[in-house]
């Protein structure tokens, strides 16, 4: 027996030993492919994502949540001590308000044939009421914060509805939502006049007469500071005087929506 | 399958769109016309930026609807409220229960509104609106906190404006 006898033997060993093991992998991959491309071992199918779809309901949900983190913000503010007086009359009106606001919500909701929610919006609750409830307490001057916070969650709820007022698709719903809202603006706007009594209409961007128009800076906080509701981001600074940080709050959008499928997770 | 609103003012919008144009002219005047008067005590200048406002309202309103805005303000509204806005007495009051009107008015607006587009601007007009309404509870003279309602909510009996009316 030469070498390249033994070779052969030995290769058509080894070839027929690969063929048998591939087909036994194969019998072992279960289920075969609709394509029809052959495949090796056990893939998982994948899960899909489930549809996001911003209907009315998923819009008055995010509202309703939007209420319950005003909620929290005034009670967390109570709990700490940070308002007294005239102020914390106020903040109390203004909690009662968003209560009957949530409550409202949570029933258009139902009648809209969805499931109202009754919590604060997670997502804001952690990218923007957790943060700057953690600056407030470490602030030299927490009243002055808590209510430069309440003009700013204020405005951005007032913004909320008229944000959603377009993407609601039953018309009665527009009126309603705004009704809600436009008592959300009178609230930042009380806020403002408190805040800053001295000046209660802004004439920055408008064309008003030279005698009508501010003297100096803008001011972070006004009753009616502007000719139209804005959709911009809410700024509002806050924390110790050595290291003020600025928190930017914006209309709660797609990725802050309340979807239903997201009950239960 | 859910149908879409459309985007644009439908007919019947324009004209909803162009009745609240006149509204918001007949207040620019007012408004112009107090702060001309110099009425508001130390908030006048605040009182000529609310005038600016509503003009600023009403040009929005012309951009929307384009040829069929009247460019001419509603003036039974002007004439009936024109005299307790010229006197700092009643200025205040009256300036109140007419930004008042007018979220009501426009709330009603919403409503009936079926282009994406206006009910937009609309909303956006509400929102600016009812803070004049708690700025000139200030310019009233009233508490935020014994008068809180006169602030915060559009009192029950205000009667939203109508076309018709």
């Amino acid at each position: 027996m030469d070498m390249q006898n033994l070779s052969r033997r030995r290769f058509l060993l080894a070839s027929g030993a690969t063929v048998s093991l591939g087909a036994l992998i194969s019998a072992c991959g279960g289920g075969g492919s609709k394509s029809g491309i052959a495949r090796v071992g056990l893939a998982p199918d994948l899960a899909k994502l489930p549809t996001a779809e911003v209907t009315d309901v998923t819009l008055l949900r995010t509202a309703t949540s939007l209420e319950y983190n005003a909620i929290f913000v005034y009670e967390a503010a109570k709990d700490a001590g940070y308002l007294s007086g005239d102020a914390a009359k106020l903040a109390g009106r203004f909690q009662a308000d968003h209560k009957e606001h949530a409550a409202a919500t949570a029933s258009l909701t139902e009648a809209a044939g969805g499931t109202a929610f009754t919590d604060p919006n997670p997502r804001l609750q952690s990218i923007y009421v957790e943060p700057a409830l953690g600056l407030i307490a470490s602030s030299d001057d927490p009243t002055s914060d808590v209510l430069a916070l309440a003009y700013a969650l204020e405005t951005l709820a007032g913004a909320t509805y008229q944000f959603y007022v377009p993407m609601l698709r039953d018309k009665a719903l527009r009126g309603a939502a705004m009704g809600i809202g436009e008592q959300e603006a009178r609230h930042a706007a009380t806020l403002g006049a408190v805040l800053n009594p001295a000046r209660l209409v802004t004439s920055q961007g408008l064309a008003v007469d030279a005698k009508w128009r501010e003297e100096g800076d803008a001011s972070l906080f006004y009753a009616v500071p502007g000719a139209f509701g804005t959709l911009a981001p809410v700024q509002v600074t806050l924390g110790p005087a050595d290291s003020r940080t600025t928190v930017n709050l914006e209309t709660p959008s797609l990725n802050s929506m309340v979807y239903e499928y997201l009950d239960g997770e | 399958m859910t149908t879409m609103p459309p985007r644009r003012p439908t007919p019947a919008d324009i004209e909803l769109l162009a009745f609240a144009q006149q509204a918001e002219l007949a207040a620019r005047d007012l408004f112009a016309a107090a702060a001309d008067n110099g009425v508001g005590g130390e908030h006048t200048a605040s009182v000529a930026c609310i005038a600016a406002h509503h003009d600023a309202a009403s040009q929005a309103i012309s951009a929307l609807i384009g040829r069929n805005a009247p460019q001419a303000r509603l003036d039974s509204l002007f004439v009936a409220s024109r005299n307790a806005f010229l006197n700092d007495d009643s200025f205040a009051t009256s300036a109140w229960e007419l930004e008042n009107t007018l979220v009501a008015t426009h709330l009603s607006l919403l409503s009936a509104l079926d282009g994406t587009e206006g009910s937009a601007l609309v909303a956006s007009i509400v929102n600016a609106e009812a803070r004049h309404a708690s700025a000139l509870a200030v310019i009233a003279g009233l508490s935020p906190v014994s008068d809180a309602d006169a602030f915060l909510t559009t009192p029950a009996d205000t009667v939203a404006l109508t076309p018709e009316a």
